[in-house]
């Protein structure tokens, strides 16, 4: 990271922020490395920061809103993001998302005797409620969206 | 045959063979999704962990033997939710004019989530203790048990509800949204994240990727006012 910067909060910030910058072919393995210590020291900074303070969010969304936060500092003054390698890397993990919910998943098929013969009313409450949610949700989005004349 | 026998139970009893049948499960069903062309019911995630449950009751495997080696995949989830700050902040300018209809979209579904489940719950003759562990079924799974405990729910008997829950959403939203004539990916993803977490929000993002930043929001926000809400609604409704 050599490129100049004013000596400013800002600036001190950005410096302290590891995102892998360069994509050249020798540093790839490293920028992953980079990408992945920075997303767990926002995980680490968001569970500390959640469990002290008693908050009935996830470690990992409150990691969500400090890398956001971080982030936002940072496209002030080097607005490529998408360019990074922090922006591959994420889509990347993003990708497989499937793949990281499926241990849980498993488990819970382990666990459908919970269910105690009420399988089939719970199975149609939970269709039933999903669709209703999914409906009530899109149609306000849409709704609100229209009042306001926002173009989609 | 007893060689093969000791291989197997070392085999079974480190974590490389249930981390390697996980990924194997994966790109088995990604697999699938793909030559099926996307299509909704082919669910990835579903076919997944049907391979793997198939696998654990054929070898007589216990679960938590099998999550030892698992766990490094269920890990990842963490960073993995981090990661959804960076499209979020990329796309910033799309979210930001999004804000009153998603803050809107958002309270109307989280209450209609709590209070349509109570109310078919109680119609299909479900027990009160059951109701109670529905409550937050929309939320991602590690905060849906914290709520079902703090309300007086059983909280293994959630996450199985919210898994459910995450699949119906994750495998309904497409087919719904196309009958609806819904276009707008922004609203349709932002529904799949609110009703069903994480696998919606997988679902999404494998559609289309201003759909899946909407339902990483939703997901993030819905469980938050679920937190909020919850213990107000089931104290009302039940």
């Amino acid at each position: 990271m050599s490129y100049s910067i004013r000596r400013s909060f800002s600036a001190e910030v950005i410096r302290a922020i590891p995102i892998p910058v360069s994509p050249s072919r020798h540093q790839k393995a490293f920028a992953l490395l980079q990408t992945l210590t920075l997303l767990l020291l926002c995980q680490f900074a968001g569970e500390v920061f959640v469990r002290s303070a008693g908050l009935p969010v996830p470690g990992p969304v409150a990691g969500l809103a400090l890398l956001a936060v971080l982030l936002l500092v940072w496209v002030q003054r080097k607005p490529d993001l998408a360019e990074t390698g922090l922006a591959r890397h994420s889509t990347a993990l993003i990708g497989i998302l499937g793949l990281l919910l499926i241990p849980t998943g498993a488990g819970v098929v382990n666990q459908l005797g919970l269910l105690q013969g009420h399988g089939l009313a719970i199975v149609v409450t939970i269709l039933v409620s999903a669709v209703l949610t999914m409906v009530a949700t899109v149609f306000t989005f849409i709704l609100v969206k229209r009042l306001m004349g926002v173009r989609s | 045959m007893n060689d093969a026998f000791s291989l197997w139970v070392y085999l079974t009893s480190t974590p490389l063979l249930w981390l390697t049948l996980t990924l194997c499960a994966w790109l088995v069903a990604d697999r699938v999704s793909t030559l099926a062309g996307g299509h909704p019911l082919v669910n990835p995630v579903l076919i997944g962990i049907i391979l793997v449950s198939i696998v654990l009751v054929v070898t007589d495997t216990p679960f938590e033997l099998y999550f030892e080696g698992a766990q490094f995949v269920h890990f990842l989830l963490g960073p993995a939710i981090v990661a959804t700050a960076v499209p979020l902040i990329i796309n910033r300018a799309v979210v930001w004019s999004s804000i009153v209809p998603l803050v809107a979209a958002l309270i109307v579904g989280s209450v209609v989530a709590i209070v349509s489940v109570v109310w078919l719950g109680r119609l299909f003759g479900l027990p009160e203790e059951m109701l109670l562990s529905l409550v937050p079924k929309s939320v991602t799974a590690g905060v849906a048990m914290g709520i079902a405990e703090e309300i007086g729910g059983t909280p293994s008997l959630t996450a199985v509800l919210v898994m459910l829950t995450g699949m119906s959403g994750a495998v309904m939203v497409t087919p719904l949204m196309n009958l609806l004539r819904i276009k707008d990916y922004a609203a349709r993803g932002f529904s799949a994240g609110l009703a069903s977490h994480g696998i919606g929000m997988a679902r999404a993002f494998s559609v289309d990727p201003t759909a899946g930043l909407f339902a990483s929001l939703a997901m993030g926000l819905n469980a938050l006012l679920t937190s909020i809400i919850a213990p107000i609604l089931a104290a009302w409704l039940i």
